[in-house]
C-alpha cells in the first residue's frame, strides 16, 4: 500500500473529508486547491492517483489534466475527476477529456470513492 | 318623428344670394333628406357645430369673418370627421388640390347648387368622408397590431432569457447544493464508521437519523433537476435499440430484497421473445423503479406484478400491486408535481412527489404514454407504452437531438447521407455480394475515416444510410468527405475489378445551421444535395431510370445498327443524364464507357417524340457524333456484351 494520492479541489471541506477517508485507508495524501498548485504538486510529488475537481478558479479539471497529458514525465498518472455537474453535461465533459479518466458524481458515497480508488489503482 | 330622426343634419355656411340659392334647391329637391341650418358667419357655424351634430358641412369661401381658405382649415382641424362640401363663386380660380389636402370632400362651383344632382354630392362626400375614416381606422388598427407585435417579439426574448436564467440557475443550483451534500454525507459516515474515534450508540442513532436526511436531500435535489429538465424539454435521451424485457429483468431483481423483506411478493411476467424498442436504457430503469417504489410504499400485503406484453406497434409495461388503491378523482393528480396521493402523516417512506410525473415525462420522452387504473382498496395499475420506431423515426430523433444539443453549446454539425444509387441491380439475384454487404463495408470506411466516438451511423433503408457528425464545422466535414470519397473508390474498385460490377454511391450532405434548424428539412436537404461519387453533378440520379430500352446506333454512313434491351442504368456501366431527360426531342444523351473501353465519352444526338417517363420502353435513336471509326466499334463491341450480359 502506502500509494500516494494528490485531492485537488477548491472547496477545503471536500479536501479535509476525502483526505481523512484515504488516510483511514492508508494512503499518503497531499492536497491542492486549484489547477495550477495541483499541477506543481504532481510535478514536484509525482503521485500514483489524482483526484481532481472539475469545476475550479484560476486553473479548472479538464485544463490541468490536459497540461498534464503534455508533459511525458506525469502523463501517465491516473485521474479521477469529481464533478457536481448534471448528468448531460458530465457526459460531455467525459466527450472531451481524452481517455483513460473516471469519473465520480457529487455526492457521492464513500463506498464508491473507495471502490474506484482501488479500482483504479489496481488497473495502473 | 321617425322622419326627423332619420334625416341628417347639414349646416349650410353661406350669405347671400349663394344661401337663398343653395337653400331653395334643396328644399326642393332633399327637405325629406336634411334638416337645414343655416350659419351666415365662420363663427356662428362653429357656435352651432359645438352644440349640435353635424352630418355635413357646405361651407362658403368667401365668408366675411373668414375668406377664404382659412375656414376649411379651422373646420377640418376641428372635426376631422365631418364631411365639407366647399362652395365657390363661379368664376372663383382656386387650387382643387389645395382643397382636398385640406380636408374638402367636394368643390363645387355655384352652378352645381342649382338642380337635384347635389343631393347626389352630398351623399357620395358623406360616404367618401366616411370611407376615409375607416381607411384611417384600419391604419391606425395595423399600427396597433404592429406595436402588440413588436411587443411580443420583446416579451418573446424575455422569455427566452428567463428560460435560459433558469436552466442557467438550475445548474448553479445543483452545484452549490451537491458540494455541501457530499461533505455533509461524508463527514457524518466518516464519524458514523468510527473514523475519528469511537461513538456511542445515542450518537450513532442520532447520526443514521442525519445521514437519511442527507440522502433524501441528495434524492430531491436529483429529482427537481429531472422534473426541471423535462419539463424545459431539454432532457437529453441516449437511446440506442435493446431488448427491453432484459432492462425490466433488472430492476425487477434490484428490487426483489427490499419486496421481500417487507413481505410482498415481486412477480415478473414476460413474453417469450425479446422485444427490440429504441430507448434509453437508464431512463426507462428510472422510470421502472420510480414505479416500483411507488408501489412499494402504497402495498402493505399481496403482491406487485411487472409486465410486458407485446402489442401492435408498441411494447405494453404494467405495475400492478394489491396496495390502498387510488380514488377516481385522485388518478390523474398522482402524476402531477409534488402531489401525493395517499400519503400517511407520521412516520414511514417518504418521496418527493415528483417520482411519477418524471416518469411520466421520461415515458413521454419515448413518445410513449403513462397512465393509472385503480380501485380505491384493491390495488392500483400503472400503465405505460413504448411505441416502436422505424428506421426514418429514429434517424430524426437522433437528428432533432442533435439539433438541441449544437444549439445549447453554439456548435454546429454535420449530416453525411449515403446512398446506393443502382441498388436495383445490386440486389442479391443479381450481385452476389449482397447490397447489405456494400452498404456495411462502406460504414467501416466511414468508421475508419471518422475515428471518433461521438460520430454516429444509422441504416436508414437498404440503400441509405446515415452519419451524423457532431460537433464539425461544414470545411471540416468537406475534408473529411473528400478522405471517405478516396476510400470508398478504392474499395469499389475492388469490387469492380471482383465481381465486374459497378457500384453507384451517391454522398449527400447537409449542415446545421447552415441549411436548416429543422431535422426533417436537414435530411432532405443531404438527400438532395447528393452527388456522385465519381462524376459530381454529371450523373445524378440517372440510373434510378430503370430503363431496358432498343438503342439504334447510326454511323456516319447512314447505317443503322440496333441493339435490343440494353440496360441503359446497367450496374452504372452507362447512363442517361438527367437534365437532359425532360426535354421532349432531338436531345443529347451521354454515355460513359468504363475504362477498360478506352474510357470514351460519347456524346450522341437522339430523338424522340414523347417524353421518356411516358414510355413503357424506349426507343431511341443514336446518331453518334465525333466518333472515330475505332471508338464506334469499341462502343458497340460493348453494347452488345452489355446485352448478352442482361
Amino acid at each position: 500500500m502506502n500509494e500516494k494520492i494528490l485531492i485537488v479541489d477548491d472547496e477545503p471541506h471536500i479536501v479535509k473529508m476525502v483526505a481523512a477517508r484515504l488516510k483511514s485507508l492508508g494512503y499518503t495524501v497531499e492536497s491542492a486547491f486549484n489547477g495550477e498548485e495541483g499541477l506543481e504538486k504532481t510535478r514536484q510529488w509525482k503521485p500514483d492517483l489524482i483526484i481532481l475537481d472539475v469545476m475550479m478558479p484560476k486553473m479548472d479539471g479538464p485544463t490541468m489534466a490536459a497540461e498534464l497529458k503534455e508533459d511525458q514525465s506525469i502523463n501517465q498518472i491516473p485521474i479521477i475527476f469529481l464533478t457536481a455537474l448534471i448528468k448531460r453535461e458530465e457526459d460531455e465533459a467525459q466527450n472531451h477529456m481524452v481517455g483513460g479518466n473516471y469519473f465520480l458524481a457529487k455526492p457521492f458515497d464513500p463506498l464508491e470513492l473507495i471502490n474506484m480508488v482501488k479500482s483504479v489503482l489496481k488497473n495502473n | 318623428m321617425d322622419t326627423q330622426s332619420a334625416k341628417k343634419t347639414l349646416l349650410l355656411v353661406s350669405v347671400g344670394n349663394k344661401a337663398r340659392t343653395i337653400k331653395s334647391t334643396l328644399k326642393k329637391n332633399a327637405a325629406n333628406l336634411f334638416l337645414i341650418n343655416e350659419s351666415r358667419s365662420l363663427s356662428s357655424a362653429l357656435e352651432f357645430l359645438e352644440k349640435n351634430p353635424c352630418h355635413i358641412i357646405l361651407l362658403d369661401m368667401n365668408l366675411k369673418d373668414s375668406p377664404g381658405l382659412e375656414s376649411l382649415k379651422v373646420v377640418y382641424d376641428k372635426y376631422p370627421q365631418l364631411p365639407v362640401i366647399v362652395v365657390l363663386d363661379d368664376s372663383e380660380q382656386i387650387d382643387y388640390m389645395e382643397l382636398i389636402v385640406n380636408g374638402a370632400q367636394e368643390c363645387l362651383p355655384m352652378a352645381e347648387f342649382k338642380d337635384e344632382n347635389i343631393v347626389k354630392y352630398i351623399h357620395s362626400a358623406i360616404k367618401r368622408k366616411e370611407m376615409e375614416i375607416n381607411t384611417i381606422n384600419l391604419k391606425d388598427e395595423y399600427e396597433g397590431i404592429k406595436v402588440l407585435l413588436s411587443e411580443l417579439k420583446k416579451r418573446n426574448e424575455e422569455l427566452t432569457k428567463m428560460d435560459q436564467l433558469k436552466t442557467n440557475f438550475i445548474s448553479i443550483v445543483s452545484h452549490e447544493l451537491r458540494t455541501p451534500l457530499t461533505y455533509i454525507k461524508e463527514g457524518i459516515s466518516q464519524v458514523l464508521e468510527g473514523l475519528h474515534g469511537e461513538i456511542n450508540e445515542d450518537q450513532r442513532e442520532f447520526l443514521s437519523i442525519s445521514l437519511e436526511g442527507v440522502d433524501r436531500l441528495k434524492e430531491i435535489v436529483n429529482n427537481l433537476l429531472d422534473i426541471s429538465k423535462i419539463e424545459a424539454g431539454r432532457i437529453q435521451l441516449r437511446k440506442s435499440f435493446m431488448d427491453i424485457n432484459e432492462v425490466v429483468t433488472r430492476v425487477v431483481n434490484d428490487f426483489q430484497t427490499v419486496y421481500r423483506k417487507k413481505g410482498i411478493v415481486l412477480d415478473l411476467d414476460l413474453p417469450g421473445t425479446p422485444l427490440n424498442t429504441y430507448i434509453d436504457r437508464e431512463k426507462i430503469i428510472q422510470v421502472i423503479t420510480n414505479l416500483l417504489s411507488n408501489a412499494y410504499k402504497f402495498t402493505e400485503r399481496g403482491k406487485v406484478t411487472v409486465k410486458v406484453e407485446d402489442k401492435p406497434g408498441y411494447v405494453l409495461l404494467s405495475v400492478r400491486d394489491t396496495g390502498v388503491g387510488i380514488t377516481e378523482e385522485n388518478l390523474n393528480k398522482v402524476f402531477d408535481k409534488f402531489v401525493q396521493v395517499g400519503r400517511t402523516d407520521g412516520p414511514g417512506i417518504k418521496g418527493t412527489g415528483l417520482g411519477l410525473g418524471i416518469a411520466r415525462g421520461l415515458v413521454e420522452q419515448h413518445r410513449g404514454k403513462m397512465w393509472a387504473e385503480s380501485e380505491s382498496g384493491r390495488g392500483s395499475v400503472f400503465f405505460f407504452s413504448i411505441p416502436y420506431l422505424d428506421s426514418l423515426q429514429v434517424v430524426q430523433e437522433v437528428i432533432r437531438d442533435s439539433i438541441i444539443d449544437a444549439d445549447l453549446h453554439k456548435s454546429e454539425f454535420v449530416i453525411l447521407l449515403v446512398k446506393i444509387e443502382n441498388i436495383d441491380y445490386l440486389e442479391p439475384d443479381v450481385f452476389q455480394l449482397g447490397t447489405d454487404t456494400v452498404l456495411n463495408s462502406i460504414e467501416d470506411i466511414v468508421r475508419n475515416v471518422l475515428r471518433r466516438g461521438t460520430d454516429q451511423i444509422y441504416r436508414l433503408s437498404r440503400d441509405e444510410s446515415i452519419i451524423i457528425l457532431p460537433d464539425t464545422k461544414w470545411e471540416g466535414a468537406l475534408s473529411l468527405r473528400h478522405r471517405f470519397t478516396e476510400k470508398t473508390r478504392a474499395y469499389l474498385g475492388e469490387l469492380e475489378n471482383d465481381y465486374r460490377i459497378k457500384v453507384n454511391i451517391d454522398l449527400g450532405m447537409s449542415g446545421f445551421p447552415r441549411d436548416s434548424d429543422k431535422s426533417d428539412i436537414l435530411l432532405e436537404k443531404a438527400r438532395a444535395n447528393r452527388k456522385d461519387l465519381y462524376l459530381g453533378d454529371e450523373r445524378r440520379h440517372a440510373s434510378r431510370l430503370p430503363v431496358d430500352m432498343i438503342i439504334i446506333g447510326a454511323n456516319n454512313d447512314g447505317e443503322k445498327k440496333e441493339f435490343k434491351t440494353i440496360n441503359i442504368s446497367l450496374g452504372g456501366v452507362c447512363f442517361i443524364s438527367r437534365k437532359y431527360i425532360s426535354l421532349p426531342e432531338h436531345n443529347e444523351i451521354e454515355i460513359c464507357l468504363p475504362e477498360e473501353y478506352g474510357n470514351i465519352r460519347v456524346k450522341t444526338v437522339i430523338s424522340w417524340t414523347e417524353k421518356l417517363e411516358d414510355l413503357d420502353e424506349y426507343q431511341i435513336g443514336l446518331k453518334f457524333m465525333d466518333l472515330g471509326d475505332k471508338e464506334r466499334d469499341k462502343l458497340f463491341r460493348f453494347i452488345e456484351l452489355s446485352n448478352r450480359k442482361a
